[in-house]
């Protein structure tokens, strides 16, 4: 009879118990953190300054315990998936558990064009460019109709953490059949999420149509695999008469790709796809182009045999702009082809534009390039050291780049973009830690001397939770770091309900900024005034547009006050002198909350 | 406006005699309304279709059948095209 060491026991109990029992103890500590976070004590900079520290520690326990098991010689599947759950639940879950009620105006808004649906079988003629593709509203309708809801408010809240694990499949799939090592493939789904501070998963169509992305270059990816062909040279000789082969016209005949699957299942996939590009067609205006670029790098890198899906979905999307969204472009046509080429002035409403404000956006501004900047740096390091079969994620990491050349999409065409590449940069940031050896398109960097340290376990599992948990920590303060005049609180839903119970068809609810939960109810009955000038805000235009336009009902609130202070640059106080102004011309306050006052107009003095 | 193109048809109708002429077309901007591109595009999707069909299922078609496939859809396309261009420059 052998005996076993104790040390070799206790080795044993962890490795088979210890990431699970990280994960168990990671959501206890969420549990505690959510406890803990007071809504009502938000500052400036958003959720993280009323996180509790058991959320940091949990999000260290997690990212610890996800570390150990892809560090292991064959990681879990299983114990992978349940702890990448657990960080989702951390970055994505933590606001709905924190704040009363769901952020974001859009998201409101676009429970109001799914109600206007409900109610009338129908979109509202020009009202508003989203509703010129209005099949992710549509689907929401009959989601809504089909639960016996009244409205879509009860999706509203917990929409970005539904949707951000439903794109974990499709992101599994494309991590598993990319040609990033097994490793590589983990790491990279979880800093898809510990990178993704892009705010594009609240309830909206993009978000829907991210899942289409998401799912059509997973099917594609998983049924085309490259031709095998005799490993390539290193010399730069080499590299490009493979690159000129991309080129090629055997290219488009589908010579280059081979499939595994039975030719039903292929056909079947195909027809799905093919659903799948109308849907996208008619409820987003972005992402069938950013679809058509991923899948042209597919072709490209030998993952798509033919190019008829590409055919398709610009037929789809064309067709549809030309015929379905006529309401849109008849008089607006400036709007879509007005910045093509416009490289700089598209990056500069995008970057440059953004960093204003008080110290506190700026910073939160500032980390947000900075963890791009990271993303792309580790990245372009991951695609030096490896070594693949195809290049398909370095050209569909930078395709999206394309849409730069075509549209600034209102100032947000950059964060589509790196939106768009986000799936692939992951993997590539990820395969700088834990790159693919071997595949018949050599690595750059074949004999780094850092492959051999990073091989070294221990090292590994330190180097995984150095970046997963930078990029996550980093990431929980930008990605709630609008949450000071994005989130709200009940007394805002009610002043908003009792500002709409007060006008009548044709008057106006009027704002200073748009940062309240409104737009959700009344569609085209009630007008909505802005009164604020974004391109040069100040106090005394707003007083005097807001006074000029006269609305029925104003609702003021500490959102508004919180963008004002720390967006717009107005002065601290400034909603007081505001308020002060208004009563002074015959607005009369009607009710009044914590955070919000709802003013009616009377006579003025 | 100017006509595209005339085609031969009765030249008055049997019902009320009156004069009808051979104009089927009576301006460019015709093409620029919705059942053109429909056609178009329908014909387009169910050609991409086919050929989508023929390559997954590897049916055995000739090299001229292929290449006949591929220049009806590219002048197809192409067509659609130019349809939506000519309805932004008649519309927008």
């Amino acid at each position: 009879m052998s005996v076993v060491p104790r040390r070799a026991v206790v080795a044993k109990v962890l490795d088979s118990t210890g990431s699970l029992v990280l994960a168990v103890l990671g959501v206890a500590l969420w549990v505690i953190a959510v406890r803990q976070a007071h809504f009502a004590r938000m500052g400036p900079l958003g959720l993280v300054s009323i996180l509790h520290w058991a959320y940091f520690a949990g999000l260290g326990v997690v990212v610890v315990g996800f570390s150990l098991e892809v560090s292991r010689a064959t990681p879990r599947f299983a114990r992978v998936i349940a702890l990448i759950v657990v960080l989702v639940l951390f970055l994505f879950g933590t606001a709905p558990a924190v704040e009363p009620v769901a952020a974001l105006t859009d998201s409101w808004l676009h429970a109001g064009f799914t109600q206007y649906i409900v109610q009338h079988g129908h979109t509202l003629a020009n009202f508003d460019a989203r509703f010129s593709w209005p099949g992710g509203f549509s689907l929401a309708a009959l989601v809504v109709a089909f639960t016996g809801q009244s409205n879509a408010l009860a999706l509203l809240r917990w929409f970005p953490l539904a949707i951000e694990l439903i794109y974990l499949a499709p992101l599994l799939v494309i991590a598993r059949f990319s040609g990033a090592s097994v490793r590589a493939g983990y790491v990279g789904v979880a800093l898809f999420y510990a990178t993704n501070w892009i705010y594009q998963d609240y309830f909206s169509p993009q978000a829907l149509n991210y899942l289409f992305f998401l799912v059509v270059i997973a099917a594609v990816i998983a049924c085309w695999q490259p031709r095998a062909h005799a490993v390539g040279q290193r010399g730069l000789r080499s590299r490009w008469r493979s690159t000129r082969r991309a080129l090629a016209w055997s290219r488009l005949e589908g010579d280059d790709t081979v499939t595994s699957w039975p030719q039903p299942r292929v056909l079947a996939i195909m027809v799905l796809i093919g659903v799948i590009l109308m849907a996208s067609a008619v409820s987003h205006q972005l992402t069938p182009y950013a679809l058509i670029l991923a899948l042209v790098a597919a072709l490209l890198t030998r993952r798509l045999a033919r190019p008829e899906l590409i055919v398709l979905t610009g037929l789809f999307a064309v067709g549809w702009l030309s015929l379905g969204a006529a309401n849109y472009w008849v008089g607006h046509l400036n709007d879509i082809f007005g910045s093509v080429g416009q490289i700089g002035g598209t990056i500069g409403a995008n970057v440059a534009d953004r960093v204003v404000g008080s110290a506190s956006h700026r910073l939160v501004v500032n980390v947000r390039i900075a963890i791009t900047a990271a993303l792309y740096g580790l990245a372009a390091l991951g695609a030096l050291r490896r070594a693949s079969d195809s290049r398909f994620i370095e050209v569909a990491a930078l395709a999206p780049f394309t849409l730069l050349a075509l549209q600034t999409y209102g100032g947000e065409g950059l964060l589509r973009v790196v939106f768009f590449g986000l799936p692939f940069t992951a993997l590539l940031a990820a395969s700088a830690l834990f790159p693919q050896r071997t595949g018949t398109v050599p690595a750059w960097l074949a004999h780094d001397r850092v492959v051999h340290r990073v091989r070294a376990s221990l090292v590994s599992v330190v180097l995984v939770v150095l970046v997963v948990a930078g990029f996550a920590l980093a990431t929980t303060v930008v990605r709630g770091g609008n949450d000071a005049y994005q989130a709200y609180s009940l007394g805002d839903v009610r002043a908003v309900d009792l500002a709409y119970s007060l006008v009548q068809a044709g008057q106006s609810i009027g704002m200073v900024a748009p940062y309240l939960p409104v737009g959700q109810r009344d569609l085209g009955k009630v007008r909505l005034f802005i009164a604020a000038n974004f391109g040069a805000p100040s106090v005394k235009y707003d007083e005097s547009n807001m006074l000029k336009r006269r609305p029925e009902v104003i609702v003021l609130s500490r959102s508004q006050e919180v963008w004002g202070e720390i967006v717009a640059g107005y002065p601290k106080g400034w909603m007081a002198t505001y308020r002060a102004t208004l009563l002074r011309h015959g607005y009369r306050i009607i009710a009044a909350w914590p955070s919000a006052s709802v003013l009616k107009a009377g006579e003025p003095a | 406006m100017p006509a595209v193109f005339g085609v031969a048809v009765a030249t008055s109708s049997h019902e009320t005699g009156e004069t009808v002429t051979s104009v089927l077309v009576a301006a460019a901007s015709v093409f620029a309304l919705p059942p053109t591109s429909v056609a178009v595009l329908t014909a387009s999707v169910v050609l991409l279709a086919l050929r989508i069909w023929s390559h997954t299922m590897a049916l055995p078609l000739t090299r001229l059948v292929s290449m006949t496939l591929d220049a009806s859809i590219g002048i197809l396309v192409l067509l659609f095209f130019a349809l939506v261009v000519l309805r932004f420059v008649t519309f927008a």
